[in-house]
């Protein structure tokens, strides 16, 4: 069975105030799709991942890790410290 | 082999897990047992009894044919039964993934349903009941290709989450999807296809 892969997309769309409809529409996949991945039930395909990260123009591991992304607020506080 | 209904505006109307989990239940098991009820209404008794067994077998193959209209135009049923090219990539692998656990369960069926006529009738052996009428042989026809149209669906039904929740957040218009141009060419050669074993089935008889 494969690993289930972790994402920032729910981060990702609040900070740019998108609806899932709006991210589906934007990479050409159906609104529930994005929903899926959300909440990891499904993992995306290269292309998937690939047109997410160009239309977030992010690196594909800034959306997508095998492993649990740090909170962001952890990541704040090492930086400050 | 799967059919997917789509309505006139274009919009997969709503449907719950738990609906559609009852619905291809209800089909999967209601055409068999309506249909062994139907068939066996002489059982019952002559006259009225057998009357009335007849037509509640065939009842509840009805109740049954019409539940497949309910789930006939589904998100789910769309996934099975839409043109591949109109489906992303999450869809097209839950639909290959309902695809091969019908293939499976079908090809177990009519392996189990071939062994039975084979033994059936060996009349050394057994003497089993085995179809031998147009009656018996069209419930089985139409019983077959309900199958093939709600297996993949039942599978879905039974293994997808919820979408609820996601459908209530995104809004109403949400579960609207475009709808791909008429196949003519697809019905065109459905139609002379149909037409040419119409001649031919009237220029042998």
């Amino acid at each position: 069975m494969s690993s289930p892969i972790h994402n920032r997309l729910p981060v990702l769309r609040a900070e740019r105030g998108l609806s899932r409809k709006a991210l589906a529409d934007a990479v050409g996949v159906n609104f529930q799709t994005i929903g899926y991945l959300e909440r990891g039930d499904y993992s995306p395909s290269l292309e998937l991942a690939l047109k997410l990260s160009e239309y977030f123009e992010l690196p594909v591991e800034m959306i997508f890790s095998l492993k649990p992304f740090e909170p962001l607020s952890r990541i704040a506080t090492q930086r400050d410290q | 082999m799967s059919f997917y209904l789509r309505t006139s505006s274009g919009r997969v109307p709503s449907r719950s897990r738990a609906s559609m989990r009852i619905a291809t239940s209800v089909i999967l098991a209601g055409y068999p047992i309506g249909g062994l009820i139907a068939l066996n209404a002489g059982l019952a008794g002559d006259g009225a009894p057998a009357f009335i067994t007849g037509i509640a077998g065939l009842a509840v193959m009805a109740l049954s044919v019409l539940t497949f209209f309910y789930i006939a135009p589904s998100y789910m049923q769309r996934i099975v039964g839409e043109q591949v090219g109109e489906l992303d990539d999450l869809e097209r692998d839950l639909r290959q993934k309902a695809f091969t656990f019908a293939y499976q369960v079908l090809t177990g069926l009519a392996a189990a349903g071939i062994f039975y006529l084979a033994v059936a009738n060996d009349q050394t052996r057994l003497t089993l009941w085995s179809p031998q009428s147009y009656e018996h042989w069209n419930t089985i026809f139409w019983g077959a290709l309900l199958y093939s149209f709600t297996l993949p669906t039942a599978y879905l039904a039974w293994t997808m989450p919820d979408l609820e929740p996601d459908l209530a957040e995104d809004g109403a218009d949400a579960g609207q999807i475009s709808k791909p141009r008429m196949r003519w060419w697809f019905w065109g050669l459905m139609a002379a296809g149909g037409l040419f074993g119409f001649l031919l089935a009237l220029s042998i008889t």
